[in-house]
């Protein structure tokens, strides 16, 4: 195992998370979506473990749903059944959806406007089956929940398939078409509703009912706390976090993204319409304008305002709203102008939501009273784009420049004397006995002919080379010369205009990122893309889940968060950087986020590692701590780098390649590469 | 039976409508990155605006035109510089999902509730800009207040698009759309840019509200149906071509004229944003989805 | 000199501060003077993205008719130092612009006061035509596209690259790298700018191209523009320059060993 010598260099900040572990445990009460870490200890070989690794993962849902049930079964008991119960119910009811929606568009980014309208599904169709066809209440929520989900699966199937805001404008007008048809349909009540629906548990009087039938929603209420607070601690949880932070990670990482989309709309789908089907059976009334566009916006107000990603604020929400307009005439009458201007506010001056504004004023109290102490100053290695953070500021306000951010090559070259050069399989240095042990067998990548235009411009121009065997490759040329853009075709970033990519015998060209990250291929980003809010731990464990595959109802019952955790504990020791495991992407330097990304990119134990400028705005000692890694690394997998820094390539690689205006100008092992006299005048700047 | 021709009319006249409103969510999304859902409450602000002037004070039809429109245009204005700008341009940085989206949605709640607070669920139209009866050219019905729209709606496409060729500005302007980062490079100021166009196209939507609102009448929440219409038009359009999102509206209102027409007048609405949002869930890559803001 | 004659100066029919200045200069024939203030002086500048402190301590000076280049790795600070003197990002720290101090942050402001900045990858209109580009440089100095069109700096950033001219109502993200650059290049010359920031401007082009770019930046020198040139590999740069800087780990200072300068310009660039 290599440990750099001053552990300094990678990290910014001494000190865990700057929460420290007794507020950390908040975090349980808010089930937010932070894993808890106890702390690394050493032991006594220097091997480094986790700490009793702290409370089960179900343990922090679990008090939080068994806290609200509690709460709100105290709630309406007490209010028993007056006009504050009839709201506090419908609060309840509003809150099983707002927890579906805390889960989908809070967590998940997933941009949906259709929970309104599930809602009324759900409880019209407990409505029908309940007046027209005598069927029990307790059954009509459980039939129209499954069939909500039924509903939602070719909806989101199709609609999750497009990127960009497809799914948001189609469900913006499911509100206004389900209104037009319900309002002239007899069948369903038109404009005068369903009414004389049986309570989901009676009573003696209305308000006994009320009770009974409050104290059963409160009750599911509370199942579905627990339900969305496992799935957003679990692994998929984690799966599903790093999907809304980059969707390239995601993809190149291995999570199947197109099928988490899906479940989430169906599951976010079914929750409302299970807060609609149990409305039904608390109101004993359905009308349509309860599910208007207008009761949309009030579910994104209370979403938005209680606390977007904290299951916790999206009820305080719920409730605060509902009491306020049930409370206040003159809130009610003129809800859409307090709901417009509160949001507005909101928005504004604290995008988190309420909840989150008060989390951060307490911790701050913590802070302030325990004397804990702000995180020194970051003085990171200055770097121009590459780091966290910075390609947010750039792209502040609008669009991008719509011209490929890649190099671009130059089609207009004229008149290269030196024409393409014939590949051969670079020699190989000498390596020990122990990793030429392992032979040469099917080349793990091969290009042939492969080609890539961006609007006028060539980037990449019939590239063929095959890379085989273990050791580190690398992959040359000036900057613009088309190597980031090669880098994509073979990860699957990108799919090539001509040519075919072939990975460890299986051709790979049609295939998704995703496909080629599960075949073995494992890559880093030229900009790091770390979750900021999640530790290092839980950004590199991503990569380890072996969940990838799996539905998202088994994240309810098991998780193999830990398992992922140990195994990304491990590559982290590999890297170096294992004393970081607790700390956050943005309290690193850029050397400490690289590490992190390699460690990433290793932990699945892949057959080919892509990484794109690793030593990128890393300093000399830097570099050769990453030169050992990669070395040792290259002892197992094959390793291909980009990169700019040529002391480096010479040092390391076994085989380099050297690409020029898109074109493969040189292969060839590294004594070669010296001297080349291509190579000399394109990337030396000499002759 | 309706004759073809008239349909045909009157689908071009709501065309018009959605065509400039899908004008306007377009440009403005090309300029900023927002996401317009407040304009046609703008429309339904000047509609109602006119008509109460009119109605209530008496006043003189072109001063209440002027009155309300100036009213719009100023309201527009302190909007972007209170809200979009802190929004915009604050230091932070700022969520682009959220910003594209809930702002306007956030506005036009608000707007609808003021109107609702001022007006309940009467209806209100603004007197006819060009009275009389309804012309009879060549045995088709043409209402005059549809002249007076399409023709407006046709000098205003032109303008427009006269405007982004030939002026200086107009090329600044999409610019700005092209490329944000480097229309700062050469100098122009984006806040202003984003703010002088939320400001015309709000003005310009109140204009057409008034020329609308003698065909149909306003409510409260007239706007909103027509502004989301526009909105949908400008996203089959990708949101960045303004010329296309002119064309789909236009489309949109014969569509609609044509489901009123020939299937059923009362789930007219319904059947066709059904048939919309059908066509987006099939056909997702119509909305030109390179363009729009990756949310990943 | 820079400009030319009177009838056909920059901006004739709009009145700016300093298109006026720049006729009086026309008339007062004593072009660059001991007395005239530096064309760029930075000092103490500091920028952060965040937390993130992406230039840690910027100082330099840069005579008017100078040829300043910037070397350094790439990802630590060349990039961003010229964005925050261009005013595109907020900095600490005083920039002065001809004895003028410049607002931080303020790109607008830069520009009418004749510091333009040609962008690394050079961040065109996709879908603007090659003359729109060179139009829109005009931007800093006029609203009126007459006025544009007919002036003399339009005119001189068309004459810049003639390979351009058949291309003129060809749209920009249809061109070849190298077309691009040229296009960015002349957008920037378009401004009539004293001082020229530019961020790698070979970035992927060919050498023949690069060598005709260094040639127009080398005829821009000589009529009296400023130049402040970014670059990764100096070699080339170092031939065309008067001075240089050293940006590294944030931190920027002029290189004042000939010994190191020398080295550099024969082609041994640090990593």
């Amino acid at each position: 195992m290599l440990v750099p010598e001053d552990p300094e260099t990678y990290c910014v900040a001494r000190g865990p998370t700057s929460l420290g572990s007794r507020a950390d445990q908040m975090g349980w009460f808010v089930s937010r979506t932070q894993t808890r870490e106890g702390g690394i200890t050493r032991g006594e070989h220097g091997a480094v473990t986790p700490a009793s690794s702290g409370p089960p993962a179900w343990r922090g849902p679990l008090v939080t749903a068994i806290g609200v049930t509690v709460v709100g079964i105290v709630a309406v008991i007490y209010l028993n059944g007056n006009f504050n119960d009839a709201e506090f119910v419908l609060a309840v009811c509003s809150g099983i959806v707002i927890v579906g929606m805390v889960v989908q568009v809070g967590f998940a980014h997933q941009l949906a406007f259709s929970q309104s309208v599930f809602m009324g599904f759900g409880a019209y169709g407990v409505a029908i089956l309940n007046t027209k066809y005598g069927w029990s209440v307790p059954l009509a929520v459980v039939v129209v929940t499954v069939a909500a989900a039924l509903i939602a699966a070719p909806l989101g199937a199709v609609a999750t398939r497009a990127p960009g805001f497809t799914l948001a404008l189609a469900t913006l007008l499911f509100p206004t078409i389900v209104t037009g048809f319900v309002v002239y349909s007899n069948y369903l009540g038109g404009t005068s509703g369903i009414g004389g629906i049986q309570a989901l548990w009676s009573g003696a009087s209305y308000s006994a009912t009320l009770v009974r039938s409050g104290v059963i929603g409160v009750v599911v209420l509370g199942l579905c706390v627990f339900v969305c607070g496992r799935i957003m601690q679990s692994g998929i949880g984690l799966e599903i976090a790093l999907m809304g932070a980059s969707g390239r990670a995601a993809g190149s990482v291995g999570v199947i993204a197109r099928r988490r989309r899906l479940e989430l709309f169906m599951f976010g789908s079914a929750l409302s319409a299970l807060g609609g089907a149990i409305y039904a059976g608390t109101q004993a009334f359905v009308s349509y304008t309860n599910f208007a566009d207008v009761e949309e916006l009030i579910l994104l107000v209370m979403l938005f305002i209680g606390g977007r990603a904290y299951i916790l604020g999206g009820l305080i929400g719920a409730v605060g709203i509902q009491y306020l307009s049930g409370t206040y005439n003159f809130v009610d009458i003129n809800l859409a102008i307090f709901e417009g201007v509160l949001l507005t506010v909101v928005l504004l001056f604290a995008p988190g939501g309420l909840f989150e504004l008060v989390l951060r004023l307490g911790r701050f109290l913590y802070r302030t009273a325990t004397g804990g102490g702000r995180a020194p100053v970051v003085a990171a290695l200055a770097s121009d784009g590459r780091g966290l953070g910075t390609a947010a500021i750039l792209s502040k306000g609008g669009t991008g420049d719509g011209l490929p951010e890649e190099d671009t090559g130059d089609s207009a070259s004229v008149g290269q004397a030196l024409g393409r050069s014939e590949h051969t399989v670079g020699g190989m240095r000498d390596l020990p006995a122990s990793f030429s042990a392992r032979g040469i067998e099917v080349p793990e990548v091969v290009c042939r002919n492969l080609t890539k235009r961006f609007g006028g411009v060539v980037a990449v121009d019939s590239v063929s080379l095959e890379i085989s065997g273990v050791g580190v490759h690398a992959v040359c040329g000036p900057n613009g010369a088309g190597k980031t853009t090669l880098f994509e075709l073979i990860a699957g970033g990108l799919e090539a205009d001509a040519g075919e990519v072939w990975v460890d015998g299986v051709d790979v060209s049609r295939k998704a990122a995703f496909e080629r990250a599960q075949l073995g291929v494992s890559r880093t980003l030229q900009s790091v893309r770390l979750m900021n809010n999640r530790t290092v731990l839980d950004n590199v464990a991503v990569a380890a889940l072996l969940s990838h595959r799996t539905f998202l109802p088994r994240a309810i019952w098991r998780s193999d968060l830990k398992e992922a955790h140990a195994r990304a504990l491990k590559a982290l020791e590999r890297v170096g950087i294992a004393e970081m495991a607790s700390f956050r992407p943005g309290q690193l330097t850029l050397a400490g986020q690289r590490l992190t990304e390699l460690a990433r990119a290793i932990v699945s134990q892949p057959k080919v590692l892509l990484l794109d400028e690793p030593a990128s705005g890393l300093s000399i000692e830097q570099r050769g701590h990453l030169a050992d890694t990669l070395t040792e690394l290259g002892g197992e997998m094959t390793v291909v780098l980009v990169e700019h820094d040529l002391q480096l390539v010479r040092d390391i690689a076994v085989e380099v390649f050297v690409l020029v205006d898109g074109r493969l100008r040189f292969s060839g092992d590294a004594e070669g590469f010296a001297e080349s006299p291509v190579v000399r005048a394109e990337l030396m700047g000499l002759g | 039976m309706i004759k073809l021709g008239d349909l045909v009319f009157a689908g071009l006249t709501n065309g018009s409508i959605y065509a400039i409103l899908a004008l306007c969510v377009s440009v403005l999304f090309r300029v900023s990155g927002i996401i317009n859902f407040a304009v046609g409450d703008f429309a339904m602000v000047g509609a109602m605006g006119a008509a109460f002037f009119v109605q209530n004070d008496g006043w003189n039809l072109a001063l209440a035109i002027v009155v309300v429109l100036i009213f719009i245009g100023l309201f527009a204005y302190v909007f972007d510089l209170t809200v979009l700008r802190a929004a915009f341009e604050s230091r932070r940085g700022y969520d682009k999902v959220t910003a594209t989206f809930f702002y306007t949605l956030a506005l036009s709640f608000f707007i609808e509730g003021v109107a609702f607070h001022m007006f309940g669920t009467e209806v209100h139209a603004a007197p006819e800009l060009w009275s009389g009866y309804t012309l009879t050219i060549a045995g088709l019905h043409i209402q005059r207040a549809g002249v007076i729209i399409i023709g407006a709606a046709v000098v205003t496409g032109v303008g427009f698009a006269a405007f982004i060729q030939l002026s200086l500005v107009g090329k600044a302007v999409a610019a700005c759309g092209e490329n944000a980062f480097g229309a700062r490079v050469v100098g122009i100021r984006q806040g202003s840019y984003r703010r002088g166009t939320f400001v015309a196209m709000s003005v310009l939507a109140g204009l057409f509200g008034i020329m609308l609102s003698p065909v149909t009448g306003f409510v409260y929440n007239s706007g909103s149906d027509l502004g989301w219409t526009g909105v949908v038009a400008a996203a089959f359009a990708g949101f960045t071509r303004p010329g296309r999102a002119v064309l789909m509206g236009i489309a949109i209102g014969l569509a609609e004229a044509f489901i009123g027409g020939y299937i059923s007048t009362e789930y007219q609405e319904a059947f066709l944003y059904l048939g919309l949002v059908l066509i987006i869930l099939c056909y997702p890559g119509v909305l030109g989805a390179g363009n729009l803001v990756e949310v990943d | 000199m820079i400009l030319d004659e009177r009838g056909r100066t920059a901006g004739n029919e709009v009145q700016w501060k300093n298109v006026r200045e720049a006729q009086r200069e026309v008339s007062e024939p004593s072009s660059v003077s001991t007395q005239q203030p530096p064309a760029l002086v930075v000092s103490n500048v500091h920028v952060t993205y965040g937390a993130f402190v992406a230039v840690e301590e910027a100082n330099l000076t840069v005579n008017e008719g100078d040829c300043i280049v910037m070397i350094g790795p790439n990802g630590n600070g060349k990039s961003t130092l010229a964005m925050a003197i261009a005013g595109l990002l907020q900095r600490e720290g005083t920039v002065h612009v001809f004895g003028e101090v410049a607002p931080p942050g303020n790109a607008p402001w830069m520009v009418r006061h004749r510091v333009s900045l040609v962008p690394e990858r050079r961040q065109l209109f996709p879908h603007l035509s090659v003359i729109d580009h060179i139009t829109l440089g005009c931007y800093a100095w006029t609203r009126s596209l007459r006025a544009a069109r007919t002036s003399h700096a339009f005119e001189e950033a068309v004459e810049l690259f003639p390979e351009l001219k058949p291309c003129h109502k060809q749209l920009a993200g249809t061109l070849s790298g190298g077309q691009q650059q040229m296009l960015a290049l002349a957008r920037g010359l378009s401004a009539n700018p004293r001082v020229l920031i530019i961020d790698e401007p070979c970035l992927g082009l060919a050498e023949v191209v690069s060598q005709r770019v260094y040639a127009a930046l080398k005829q821009l020198n000589n009529q009296g523009r400023t130049i402040l040139l970014i670059e990764e590999k100096p070699w080339r740069a170092l031939q065309i320059s008067n001075g240089a800087v050293r940006v590294k780990r944030g931190v920027a200072e002029e290189i004042t060993s000939a010994a190191e300068l020398s080295m550099m310009a024969a082609g041994g660039g640090e990593q």
